[in-house]
């Protein structure tokens, strides 16, 4: 047997183990050994027997009968025909019980399971469903990824006249601006129509060049002249709503300006002095994120005045874009935002 | 549910909590409990029935604490009335000390003396409900049961199985 070291003090700790009779022989012979020799490891020996005694008759309390018949009637337990188990009885297996509905339901138990997930599974799906078939149908149109998008990046400024490196403060755009969804949405619905005008264009050549080879009989020929004429009246119509063949243009610039009320305010009079009209859906200096954002029309005169009024806080110059929506003669719209320069 | 779980659940309370009107309140609610979260869970029964009771004796002890031990103001169900002791202790047998310690000493050993040496749980499950190691279960269970020896002890808090 291997001889085990043992002091004092880790005797003391192991007085619940002898009591229990956990200790291995060798550790129980040395404990003993010990014990012989401390009289306080054996007067705490002493106190843990005797709290065990004490606890041992702890364990003989029963249930009244009146409080048995109780719990039995409050619970629905059965418990008054049962039979009486010793507590080591407790841990074992039961017997099942004969209760009909106890055993449908636990046999079922999975079923029943699985029938609750499906459930929650197709309802989830028709949430999503929901929400999916609610969203524009713009979000799903990926095929069109070459074309205008219903959200609005600055897009015109690759076609701009002016560099905008003349204006060292002004800096790109690269915002969404919300209120020119409606402008760009318009643009969309424009190159759609267009697109089909030129669709149907192709359809007209192509059955004119057929004609011309006679190969169709002469009912062949009746019939296609229908939509001949449609397609001429459709490229006409075309002709007569485009105005994109003038130039037009938006003038936008960004100054930032160390003063953001004291400056906006006095633009914002300014031009209200000068006959500027608000454009877009905001009102002329509407706030935004430490800006002011003005969106107007004003006579085309007025421009360079607009720029020396800006220019005495910080470098300001209009640059000037292509842009389809019309604007009439003498007018020019502008989109002028000012921005609190940072500390 | 068996009989001798009923009968561990309310031997428990009675053990633990301050009063036999508190322990059967809790009893009551242990056993409701246990019947519902016994068919949601997989785990051992006797290992959920640990828990639980020791998640409501804890419970119950602060309620009753927060009271201001003035279990005049509770209202405890009527049936209770009717049932004059619902424990039968041996007659030689005196919880004094054990009444004593329970006011004075930390609860959580106590606890596991009750589920381990009243009540003759097996270890692994105390071990496995009280999310401890084993090592530390036996070592609370040897410190709280030294603990009551020394509160059995003649002399010093002169109580003892027969006082």
């Amino acid at each position: 047997m291997p001889k085990v070291h043992l002091t004092k003090f880790v005797c003391k700790e192991l007085v619940y183990d002898y009591l229990t009779g956990s200790l291995d022989p060798s550790r129980r012979e040395k404990f003993q050994e010990f014990l012989n020799e401390d009289l306080d490891l054996k007067k705490k020996l002493d106190r843990n027997k005797h709290a065990l005694l004490y606890v041992g008759e702890l364990k003989k309390i029963e249930l009244s009968e009146a409080y048995q018949a109780y719990l039995a009637e409050a619970h629905n337990l059965g418990l008054v025909d049962q039979k009486l188990e010793t507590p080591a009885m407790v841990h074992e297996e039961k017997a099942p019980q004969n209760n009909f509905w106890t055993d449908f339901w636990s046999e079922r138990a999975e079923f029943l399971k699985l029938m609750r997930r499906t459930g929650e599974a197709l309802a989830l799906a028709a949430v999503v469903f929901l929400v999916v078939s609610n969203l524009p149908k713009e979000l799903f149109d990926f095929k069109s990824s070459g074309k205008p998008t219903v959200l609005l990046t600055d897009k015109n400024k690759s076609s701009s006249v002016e560099s905008p490196a003349n204006t060292a403060r002004v800096e790109h755009e690269e915002e969404v601006i919300t209120d020119e969804i409606m402008d760009e949405s318009e643009e969309l619905v424009k190159a759609k129509s267009s697109k089909e005008e030129k669709v149907a264009k192709k359809s007209v050549d192509k059955q004119a060049q057929k004609n011309s080879s006679g190969v169709l009989s002469t009912p062949a020929k009746l019939t296609n002249s229908r939509p001949e004429t449609a397609a001429r009246k459709t490229v006409a119509r075309a002709d007569k709503d485009e105005p994109a063949k003038q130039n037009f243009y938006l003038y936008r610039s960004i100054i930032y300006v160390e003063n953001l009320i004291s400056v906006s305010d006095e633009f914002l009079s300014y031009l209200e002095k000068n006959g500027a009209k608000k454009a877009g859906k905001v009102k002329m200096g509407w706030e935004k994120n430490r800006s002011r954002y003005f969106h107007f029309h004003i006579d085309e005169s007025k421009r360079e005045e607009m720029e020396a009024v800006l220019s005495k806080y910080a470098p300001f110059r209009l640059n000037r874009y292509d842009h389809w929506r019309k604007t009439p003669d003498g007018k020019m719209r502008a989109i002028v935002e000012i921005r609190q320069k940072a500390n | 549910m068996t009989e001798a779980q009923v009968r561990a659940i309310a031997v428990f309370f009675y053990y633990v909590l301050p009063h036999e009107l508190l322990a059967m309140e809790a009893t009551d609610r242990a056993i409701k409990e246990l019947k519902s979260r016994a068919k949601k869970s997989e785990e051992i029964f006797e290992i959920i029935l640990i828990k639980t009771c020791s998640n409501i004796a804890r419970k119950k002890r602060k309620e009753y604490l927060s009271e201001a031990k003035d279990l005049v103001q509770h209202n405890f169900p009527k049936a209770y009335d009717n049932i004059k002791e619902p424990l039968i202790r041996p007659s030689a047998l005196s919880v004094a000390a054990w009444r004593q310690i329970l006011r004075d000493e930390d609860h959580e050993s106590l606890y596991l003396l009750v589920w381990a040496h009243v009540l003759e749980f097996p270890i692994d499950y105390i071990v496995l409900a009280s999310n401890c190691s084993h090592g530390t279960v036996m070592h609370r269970l040897s410190q709280s049961l030294n603990l009551l020896g020394s509160y059995l002890q003649p002399g010093s808090q002169a109580w003892g199985p027969n006082a």
